[in-house]
């Protein structure tokens, strides 16, 4: 009886440990375009694409996004340039459109400027 | 056996031992907010962040006609009475301009719309415009007394320099009250950290390259803010010349001061905020002179020429990121 606890007990560990270790090494990080806070268009970082946002369009390419055009009068998403990791998204306030780069590791928490 | 028992339990326990991890998001004061939080107390407190952050942007927004600013600025030279949190940053405001000699100037906001950064409706105005709106901006003539304030007819408020900074810094200690250990708060470009990382690493901080799309250097952070204003963040082209968002109170442009951006570290986000705004006025020298006069906070000046210097403070908190390993790093020192 205590045997077969301990067994049981030694697979569950043996199993997480193995699924710690061996899972999958992240399928790619993934880049998400939100308008008014939905989800308007969906991407995979390492995959060329451009997107047609309404106002905005959205282009990803080498392992990274940025704007390359917006119809707002500031220009900010546009000026803001390419991002390649989640730290901070690209972010169009006159537009309410924000693209975030999601399910990558940050190497960093945040970023000034 | 029973050692190996005890062995195995303790690794399932580590593995499950990092803190809950809680994230909102949200629009004011111009930008977008994120915050993060660890710990048990994370999504009430950061409920509460949301809400303050809301309450603070209708106090001190300029552009809505509902905010205790825009009634300053529309009192036509009558007094005002003010809440705790606008008198509050009203006087630390003051103080910076002060202590910056007007590099910093809270009333430069008649300035900041001639050239259209409040509305996008870009323009270079002309040189007798100019002169005219900088004989306007002087913060001297800001008359604050206990909770009431007083501006001459004419004149406006503008806490886009230190309002950021003010919020986080309240949010900080707020969320600590509230018993959050660790959390990290970015307001637009504005970072403020709570205790440290969850592990009890500093948190780390990217500066962004003023010249490109990667960050110079990495800076570790404990319970304390960063700042970065930079001439890249806001800009306009016309007639080949780059016009940007941070004004010279002096002359009532775009500062030219020969840096590229200031990036401030320190205890008090209010502080950063507006100090990170002065010294890109100031210019290299007197940013490094200002630094040894005042201290109790550090900085990171690039200019132009793709110089780099930290003071004294930051020599064992930083890491050049990548890309920018070569790159040599000047130390000011007191």
């Amino acid at each position: 009886m205590k045997r077969g606890v301990m067994i049981l007990l030694a697979a569950v560990v043996l199993l997480s440990a193995g699924y710690i270790l061996l899972r999958p090494a992240q399928a790619g990080e993934t880049v998400r375009v939100y308008q008014a806070g939905e989800v308007i268009w969906e991407g995979v970082l390492e995959e060329p694409d451009v997107f047609h946002a309404p106002h905005n369009t959205v282009v990803v390419e080498d392992g990274r996004v940025r704007v390359s055009q917006a119809d707002c009068p500031d220009q900010v998403c546009v000026n803001q340039g390419w991002i390649s990791d989640g730290t901070v998204p690209i972010v169009c306030l006159p537009n309410q459109l924000i693209v975030q780069i999601e399910g990558g590791g940050n190497q960093l928490d945040a970023q000034t400027g | 056996m029973k050692r190996i028992f005890l062995l195995l339990l303790g690794l399932l326990l580590l593995s499950g031992c990092q803190p809950q991890k809680h994230d909102s998001q949200t629009f004011a004061m111009d930008t977008i907010m994120q915050f993060t939080a660890y710990g048990p107390k994370g999504q009430q407190a950061l409920a509460h962040a949301s809400a303050r952050v809301q309450e603070l942007d209708q106090l001190f927004s300029v552009t809505r006609s509902t905010s205790e600013i825009y009634a300053v600025n529309h009192a036509q030279g009558e007094p005002v009475a003010l809440s705790e949190d606008t008198a509050r940053l009203l006087a630390q405001s003051l103080e910076l301009c002060s202590q910056t000699g007007g590099a910093l100037d809270i009333t430069a906001y008649p300035a900041v719309r001639a050239w259209g950064f409040t509305t996008g409706d870009y323009q270079v105005p002309s040189a007798d415009e100019l002169s005219a709106l900088a004989a306007q901006i002087d913060y001297t003539q800001v008359e604050l007394t206990e909770n009431q304030v007083r501006l001459p007819d004419g004149m406006e408020l503008d806490f886009g320099a230190v309002a950021k900074g003010y919020t986080g810094e309240v949010l900080a200690q707020e969320l600590r009250e509230l018993g959050v250990e660790s959390a990290i708060l970015t307001l637009g470009g504005n970072v403020q950290t709570i205790g440290s990382r969850p592990g009890g690493d500093p948190w780390r901080i990217g500066v962004q390259d003023p010249e490109g799309d990667g960050y110079l250097m990495v800076l570790s952070l404990v319970d304390q803010a960063a700042v970065t204003s930079g001439g890249y963040q806001r800009f306009f082209d016309a007639d080949g010349e780059r016009y940007w968002h941070i004004m010279d109170p002096a002359s009532a442009a775009p500062a030219r001061s020969g840096l590229t951006s200031v990036t401030i570290v320190g205890d008090s986000g209010t502080q950063c905020d507006g100090l990170s705004t002065a010294l890109f006025v100031l210019g290299w020298e007197d940013a490094a002179g200002f630094w040894r006069e005042h201290q109790g906070f550090d900085a990171v000046l690039v200019d132009e020429d793709g110089r780099i210097a930290i003071t004294a403070g930051l020599e064992d908190r930083y890491v050049l990121g990548p890309g920018y390993e070569d790159r040599t790093v000047e130390v000011i020192r007191p």
